[in-house]
């Protein structure tokens, strides 16, 4: 690989490099803004016209203010369960569904393939969801947030697409030697998928970590509540408690002077944080997902 | 031997031999079953709801008990004022999405892919995600304050350059509108929407760009003729998924972005069947909306699908 | 293809299973009544019981905690009810609706009157009637309960269903007149004093159209803190607030004909004045652009940096900036000016700040303990409660000084140290003005400590005397999945689009051009459908009211 580059391909990479820099700083610069609006004083961020760069009046008053929200200690560890228990379900039954369904020949795959169609584009909608779990019994449950997600259709193709990829005579050589094939799946595809396995964790992970829609709709009991519904339920109280309590009352309800807009901040940074501390763990999965890929073929 | 009858034959055996096959691969079978179950009981067994499209359900009357009204919510939607208007900008906000939108995570991934430096690789990668984790709310907020005529970087910018001579009020010029929103959505969904790129990427076998370099491949021919086909099935995958996404809007950034100035270029379907349908308990109606949308794109997908399989011999499946 | 519609038939066998059970019934277990001596209702029976409430607001915060919050515990002490409390999120109206549809509520639920599932619930037989309910389990709750609110809230079938929270009671505004509690509103126009001393502008200057307008010019160019400022700034995208329900007010455009018949403001001639009017000040420069866009965060920065010198806009939703930019700047305070009037100089009738309450308490059928609901419900609403939920614990957060309450030093001292902490556990943690009687605790109330809500207070007085009665406008709309609904909806957002247009619009007579297209066009949608269900409503509430009219310039010309 130790060639002498071109010219052509010195201007190419320094204009590449150059490129991925304006993007960083683009995507960078949003997240940035959070981050600094969570460590600014909430009056003096108000009054400064625009804090674009750096916090005014440091102060960590915000993220306290998050902590010491009461019940943020369970939802937190109630999103861990749900993201590890949702992440590792959805990838095993659906990654199951999809091999099985790669399978050309598989008894059947046309019937899947019309009733996976179908849940891509039609919906009951949320109610009769709501019936169909009230009637299960599932209504208040942990397992109203795993089960319902543990596949879906659109996964099911792109992990096809990636199985498809993959040589039919290696698991072909497999059976001879007198492999299963759940044996075939777990010792010959999984490693050759890992890339896909560690994309699609990430966004089933993501998913389960930010929804709060499943949790506000499917539980009432405050022990299953998640940290984004929590979180989400801060920055909107913040935002209108005070105009909505006192617009139809006159009702001096309590005031903080810390400002709603820079709680929001702090609060989408600690909601965040611990997605983005468990990224390179999963980024791994994409670097050793090159290296079983070379070996293939 | 004619293809015809070979296809006749092996359709006659696939049918008598399906029961036999069933059996053989019964450890297939199982793998297909968890999710099976998840599909009838949680996206079949509510789907008893859809049949409200043609009745006139309220919270307390019940699925079954509410009178039947035949296409009356269809009629009400497609002979609305408003119809055009909505349907307008609902297909300007995704042809624009398809012709800028869904390119630019490809690029981004191929042009990741040919940084030298890993670390530099892996670091612009990790930081393209981060706007996908800030809320519209904020993220649309940002976007807002940046285009603000009086304090807005963007104007500032444009100014200073000499491209404008007086800042422009982006956001109360409806005519801005599409193009904020796709650009928008770019800017926050470039790095997520590069990751299944990057996946398939990853699978690439390197020998492939070894050979081309000894062949005397240069940069752009060996991205032409090595890593887009290799990703060919991934590419055509999430372009038929775009497509399926032809007739929605993200709700939740339309409704951040939109005001009452850039109303005549921002009111989608979504945003107006939440304000006149949801708001006002027509659920019969937005789930007639929501019917007439599904059949559309069912259209578009099959017909993506087939086309795609002419061409480039990808599909779904 | 035959497994196909075997798998389909499964499926559709599935739905008669989830639907039936889905309505399965409860066990009712409710206590025989136990009379115990002579105390009130709540005092019978304290045995602990927990009863679900929910709150349909998406910002509500409060959480039951007696183990940390002394209000709670007090609560928890009276009356021997835990509160398990829930709420939705955001606008989310799906959680109320999944529950109602699948006939799941709690012991609970608080909801404000004008969400149509109010009355849904009480058509289809989903919520016990109150009056049945104090017969049997509380008889001694209506020695409290006004007669105006059971007239107000008995619905068509004789019973009631709702109990209001901030209700207005006539009989309340009578007992404790000598307190001085008048009627409110939060249509505001307050601007800032320093700024009107300067340059020589008095609070009068802004009752005739004309006198707002050289007013506002004289502004134009004024700097403050070394930025332009906004001559006038109105709510939130501008429009919505001020052709809405404010400046509809100021200029009393007309609400109801010489036959006692409702009138939409929209079609009123008086209402293109007020839309020329606004257009008049758009043309000359006084107001910003970016009011057409702004959001309520974006204009509370606006004012609590001193950028807006003249708000026309909703009293109570700008507290927070009329205190921080007065926090910063004493002498920077927004004090009530004009009304601006019609040209006719009419008197302004303003809506008023929500006589009628504003959220309502209903019980489901499906609350396993309607007896210990209901006397929660007398608990809170009687004096006892009021005090609790308002002004904490006696000796702790307030004491009793003649009459009047005085928040404790020991309560100040605490909140000052330790804001988040204090309000963990002596406040109200979010809201407990379950059943409210806003005429109690005013006459109570302690003055207000802050200057930002003393401003604020000093506003709302100022609107006094504009304040309508608009209870027989309440709840007149059409109901929800009507036609009718279908038609308000879709006019109300062609309306909101027009808006803008014609404040823009580069002369009076292009103003008046886009208005009658507009009139056209929601005439077109068959707007006059609506007028009439609404008409209908109208006619009904001021029966109940005991009224002929109920505009007063009508009442005045033609009595009540």
């Amino acid at each position: 690989m130790l060639k002498a580059r071109s010219t052509g391909d010195k201007i190419f990479d320094s204009i590449n490099v150059f490129g991925m820099i304006l993007l960083i700083f683009l995507t960078l610069y949003p997240f940035w803004f959070v981050l600094v609006g969570s460590l600014s004083q909430g009056l003096a961020y108000t009054r400064a016209r625009g804090v674009y760069w750096w916090p005014v009046q440091f102060t960590l008053a915000n993220y306290e203010v998050v902590f010491r929200e009461p019940g943020i200690v369970s939802a937190f560890r109630m999103t861990i369960m749900r993201t590890a228990v949702g992440t590792v379900t959805h990838l095993t039954v659906t990654s199951l569904f999809a091999y099985a369904f790669s399978k050309k020949n598989l008894a059947g795959r046309k019937i899947y393939a019309t009733i996976g169609l179908i849940t891509m584009f039609f919906s009951g909608g949320i109610i009769p969801a709501y019936l169909v779990r009230q009637a299960l019994g599932l209504l208040n449950t942990f397992w109203v947030l795993i089960i319902p997600a543990m596949i879906n259709f659109w996964n099911v193709i792109i992990f096809r697409a990636f199985f498809a990829e993959i040589p039919d005579s290696i698991s072909e050589s497999a059976k001879i030697d007198g492999a299963g094939e759940y044996r075939i799946f777990a010792q010959l595809i999984l490693p050759l998928s890992a890339a896909v396995f560690a994309a699609i964790a990430l966004f089933t992970g993501v998913w389960h970590w930010n929804d709060f829609f499943q949790p506000l709709i499917f539980t009432t009991s405050s022990r299953f509540e998640t940290l984004p519904l929590l979180l989400v339920r801060t920055i909107r109280t913040r935002e209108a408690a005070s105009g909505m309590a006192t617009r139809a009352a006159g009702l001096g309800i309590e005031q903080d002077q810390i400002n709603p807009l820079t709680i929001q901040m702090a609060t989408m940074i600690v909601a965040v944080a611990p997605i983005l501390l468990l990224y390179p763990f999963l980024q791994r999965y994409f670097v050793k997902g090159i290296m079983l890929g070379s070996i293939k073929g | 031997m004619s293809d015809a009858q070979a296809t006749q034959i092996l359709a006659t055996s696939r049918r008598a031999s399906r029961g036999r096959r069933f059996r053989n691969q019964l450890a297939l079978q199982t793998m297909i079953f968890p999710g099976l179950l998840v599909f009838l009981v949680f996206e079949y067994g509510p789907m008893f709801g859809l049949q409200i499209a043609f009745r006139d359900y309220s919270l307390v009357r019940g699925f079954f008990e509410a009178p039947w009204v035949g296409f009356r919510h269809f009629q009400r939607f497609l002979i609305d004022p408003n119809f055009w208007t909505v349907i307008q900008n609902t297909i300007g906000i995704n042809v624009l999405g398809l012709v800028l939108g869904f390119p630019a995570p490809l690029m981004f991934a191929l042009f990741l892919n040919e940084l030298r430096n890993q670390r530099f690789k892996k670091f612009t990668q990790t930081v393209s995600y981060l706007p996908h984790f800030v809320s519209w709310v904020v993220f649309g907020g940002l976007v807002i304050n940046l285009l603000s005529p009086e304090t807005g970087a963007v104007n500032r910018l444009l100014v200073m350059i000499g491209a404008i001579e007086r800042p422009i009020f982006f956001m109360g010029q409806a005519q801005y509108f599409w193009f904020i929103a796709v650009l928008s959505g770019i800017l926050k969904g470039i790095g997520w929407g590069a990751i299944l790129y990057l996946a398939a990427m990853a699978g690439v076998d390197p020998q492939l760009y070894e050979a081309a370099i000894v062949d005397g491949a240069g940069r752009f021919t060996r991205i032409w003729r090595i890593t887009l086909p290799c990703i060919m099935g991934t590419t055509v995958i999430l372009l038929i998924f775009q497509i399926a996404g032809f007739f929605n809007t993200g709700f939740e950034q339309i409704w951040v972005l939109q005001n009452s100035l850039n109303v005549s270029r921002s009111e989608t379907i979504d945003t107006y069947v939440y304000k006149v349908g949801l708001q006002q308990l027509r659920f019969s109606y937005a789930t007639a909306v929501g019917f007439l949308r599904s059949i559309l794109a069912v259209i578009l997908v099959m017909g993506a699908n087939t086309l795609s399989k002419k061409i480039t011999e990808k599909g779904l499946f | 293809m035959k497994k196909l519609i075997a798998l389909a038939t499964i499926a559709l066998l599935l739905i008669p299973v989830f639907t039936v059970t889905a309505g399965g019934a409860k066990e009712k277990q409710t206590a025989a009544v136990v009379r115990e001596g002579t105390g009130p209702s709540w005092t019978w029976d304290t045995e602990p019981v927990t009863l679900g409430l929910y709150m349909h607001e998406g910002w509500y915060t409060k959480r039951w905690n007696p183990e940390v919050n002394i209000r709670d515990k007090a609560l928890l002490d009276a009356t021997g009810v835990n509160l398990d409390i829930s709420m939705p999120t955001g606008d989310a109206q799906e959680r109320l609706n999944t529950m109602i549809a699948g006939r799941s509520l709690p012991d609970i639920v608080i909801l404000g009157w004008w969400f149509d599932q109010v009355r849904q619930m009480q058509e289809a037989g989903m919520l016990y009637p109150l009056n049945e309910l104090i017969d049997e389990y509380a008889p001694d709750f209506w020695d409290i309960i006004p007669q105006s609110m059971v007239d107000w809230y008995t619905a068509p079938d004789g019973n009631w269903y709702q109990f209001p929270n901030f209700f207005w009671a006539g009989e309340d505004l009578e007992r404790y007149a000598e307190y001085g509690v008048g009627f409110q509103s939060n249509a505001g126009m307050f601007a800032r004093k320093d700024i009107m001393d300067a340059l020589g502008i008095t609070p009068d200057d802004f009752k005739t159209q004309d006198g707002m307008v050289n007013a506002l010019r004289k502004v134009r160019g004024y700097q403050y803190d070394g930025h332009p400022v906004h001559p006038v700034y109105f709510g939130p995208g501008a429009v919505g607030e001020f052709l809405g329900w404010i400046g509809t007010g100021f200029f009393a455009v007309p609400r109801e004909d010489a036959d006692g018949n409702l009138l939409d403001m929209r079609v009123q001639p008086k209402y293109l004045e007020l839309v020329q009017f606004m257009n008049r000040i758009y043309r000359e420069g006084l107001m910003s652009d970016e009011n057409f866009v702004d959001t309520r965060q974006q204009i509370t920065e606006r004012m609590a940096r001193g950028e807006i010198f003249l708000a026309v806009m909703n009293t109570a939703d700008y507290t927070s900036g009329m205190r921080d930019v007065v926090t910063a700047d004493p002498d920077a305070q927004y004090v009530w000016v004009g009304p601006v009037r019609a040209r006719d100089n009419a008197h302004p009738w303003v809506n008023s700040s929500g006589l009628a309450g504003w959220q309502v308490n209903v019980i489901p059928r499906t609350s396993t303990r309607p007896d210990r609901a209901i006397r929660l419900l007398h608990y809170l609403y009687s004096e006892e409660g009021q005090l609790l939920t308002n002004f904490g614990v006696e000796g702790v957060t307030y004491d009793m000084v003649n009459g009047e309450i005085r928040t404790t030093d020991y309560y100040i001292e605490q909140g000052r140290a330790d804001p988040q902490g204090t309000s963990q556990k002596y406040g109200d943690g979010g809201g407990m003005w379950w059943a409210h009687n806003p005429v109690f605790v005013r006459a109570l109330q302690p003055p207000a400590a802050q200057i930002g809500e003393q401003l604020r207070n000093a506003i709302w007085d100022a609107s006094g005397p504009y304040v309508l009665n608009d209870l027989a406008w309440n709840n007149i709309g059409p109901d929800g999945g009507t036609d009718e609904a279908a038609i308000a909806a879709e006019a109300a957002t062609y309306w909101t689009a027009q808006l803008p247009q014609m404040v823009m619009a580069s002369s009076p007579a292009e103003v008046e051009a886009i208005w009658r297209d507009s009139v056209a066009h929601i005439r077109r949608l068959g707007i006059e459908r609506v007028w009439e269900v609404e008409n209908q409503k109208f006619q009904r509430n001021k029966e109940r009211l005991g009224l002929r009219y109920a505009w007063p310039p009508n009442q005045e010309r033609f009595g009540r």
